[in-house]
């Protein structure tokens, strides 16, 4: 998968991880503070220096979920479903899509990854791979 | 700090008017503001003007000019403002600002928007944001809000369906309202699913519109007369938090601090609210944050009619945006001249008696799970 690459502007935030279908979320870390940053960006604001880009897996919990059932953005499926995810390796609340498959079996709490997926389509009408979120089989709650 | 008085206020019906510009909208809204104030445009020393969509809709720039220059404003600093859907009430601070620093006496703000236009496509967060890329729509992140308060607090689907039930029935009395029929909670409910919990009616409409006011300092005061005083007006953004609290915005709690301590009051002594109902869930976040309740309250609130015209402090008497409409560089004036007019006793059959303090709130761009702006202004009668 290295070749992947999402819709312009997530390929700075995400990165195929190279295992199977796994999808590595990008963050910045500054050691003035041992701060998280999501979306990672090149300088720390607190101390203005330059900042480490540290990949993180995207392993995590839902904190919140919803599913959007009208008008669909992005060649995006119609319903399709957002949410926030607390990521297991650093004090981070991200937004993330979910799989299609997962619409229906969403809640608090549960154990969820991130996976390259073919989501919705593109401008020219083709699928689109897009990082999106898993319930992690078996290990709900 | 030195006293700043709303002399005029105007306000034009919300809704579609496919025929008219902003310019002519704005104008409007300016004319009835000039008018009630008392005061010749050239008196004017200040403009500030919020608009959000007309760069992007029509290609427009300097828009304020356009609108001031048609009711005689001229010559004076001028400023066009976008703060999204605290576009009005980031106006208003400047304002307030220009006259407290003493460089302007008589200062006027215009919002004017019109969004009824076949290329007005989807709201979201900003076309280049890393949510927006993900999917994140404006309904979306009110619901997130929405779904997660449900799951701490037990807040319940009825109680959301209040909000848009009640602000309704505020709504028939106010002649500016795009929706002005009661709706009940079995129609909101049964309204088509927007983003899970969020249904359409529980969703503000799109509206062309505009408002204006027209502030004054001590000594103009003096000279053309006015009855309500700016007692704080607060703008302040997001911190955007590496782990957002959904059920708890932090923004709008520090927002509504400031203002309480800038006024010297608290949420005790204020008798009505105008708050940044876009969605449901929005007026019950604002209400807890206000401190009209404790965390978690919020629904209760509207459910026991604390909130309706007749409770102890009625939030959205003019209907709120899920009635009034919403366009966007208009509403948060709206809101100031909805307290305005409940404070001079000036709104007919959905008046507030005895009221001394009221507060205009907006919220305006997510950001990181996190409000980019947020604005909240307490009124007072001038007794207080």
């Amino acid at each position: 998968m290295t070749s992947t690459t999402f819709p312009l502007g997530l390929n700075d935030s995400f990165l195929p991880s190279g295992v199977g279908d796994g999808c590595d979320v990008l963050v910045g870390r500054c050691h003035c503070s041992e701060r998280y940053f999501f979306p990672v960006r090149s300088y720390c604001p607190e101390c203005l220096e330059p900042m480490e880009v540290v990949p993180l897996s995207g392993r995590g919990h839902v904190y919140a979920f919803t599913t959007v059932r009208r008008r669909a953005p992005l060649g995006l499926p119609e319903p399709y479903a957002v949410g926030y995810i607390d990521l297991d390796d650093a004090p981070l609340r991200i937004f993330g899509l979910f799989a299609a498959d997962a619409v229906e079996g969403l809640k608090t709490d549960i154990k969820v990854d991130l996976r390259v997926t073919a989501l919705g389509h593109d401008n020219s009408g083709e699928p689109c791979l897009r990082p999106v979120f898993h319930l992690s089989g078996g290990q709900h709650g | 700090m030195a006293e700043v008085w709303i002399g005029g206020a105007g306000i034009i019906p919300f809704g579609e008017h496919a025929t008219r510009s902003i310019v002519s909208m704005g104008a409007e809204a300016a004319r009835m503001a000039l008018r009630d104030a008392g005061v010749p445009p050239r008196e004017v020393q200040a403009g500030f003007f919020a608009n959000v969509l007309a760069q992007r809709l029509f290609g427009d720039i300097t828009v304020g000019q356009n609108v001031l220059s048609e009711v005689g404003v001229c010559g004076l600093p001028i400023v066009n403002v976008e703060n999204a859907c605290t576009s009005g009430s980031t106006a208003f601070f400047l304002a307030v600002n220009a006259i407290r620093s003493g460089q302007a006496d008589i200062a006027i703000v215009v919002g004017a928007e019109k969004m009824h236009v076949p290329q007005l496509g989807l709201l979201n967060p900003g076309e280049t944001a890393i949510d927006t890329l993900l999917g994140s729509v404006v309904p979306a992140s009110f619901a997130l809000r929405a779904q997660r308060h449900m799951h701490e607090y037990g807040t319940t689907a009825h109680q959301l369906a209040m909000v848009s039930v009640k602000n309704r029935r505020h709504a028939e009395h106010n002649p500016v309202a795009v929706f002005r029929k009661p709706i009940t909670v079995e129609q909101v409910l049964a309204s088509p699913m927007i983003a899970d919990p969020l249904t359409r009616l529980q969703s503000c409409p799109n509206a062309d519109g505009a408002a204006a006011l027209v502030l004054f300092s001590e000594k103009a005061a003096r000279r053309y007369g006015a009855k309500i005083r700016v007692a704080s007006a607060i703008l302040c953004t997001g911190m955007y938090p590496p782990q957002p609290d959904l059920a708890r915005w932090e923004t709008d709690y520090r927002g509504a601090h400031l203002a309480y301590e800038e006024a010297g009051i608290g949420p005790e002594d204020i008798n009505l609210v105008e708050c940044h109902d876009a969605f449901s869930i929005g007026e019950i976040l604002h209400c807890e944050a206000l401190g009209l309740c404790a965390p978690g309250e919020g629904g209760r609130l509207v459910e026991d009619g604390v909130t309706a015209l007749g409770g102890r402090v009625p939030v959205n008497p003019s209907g709120g945006l899920l009635s009034r409409g919403h366009p966007l560089g208009a509403t948060a004036v709206a809101q100031l001249v909805e307290v305005t007019h409940q404070l001079r006793g000036q709104t007919g059959l959905r008046q507030i008696e005895n009221a001394r303090f009221g507060i205009a709130q907006c919220m305006g761009a997510d950001k990181d799970g996190d409000a980019k702006s947020c604005t909240v202004a307490i009124l007072s009668n001038g007794k207080g």
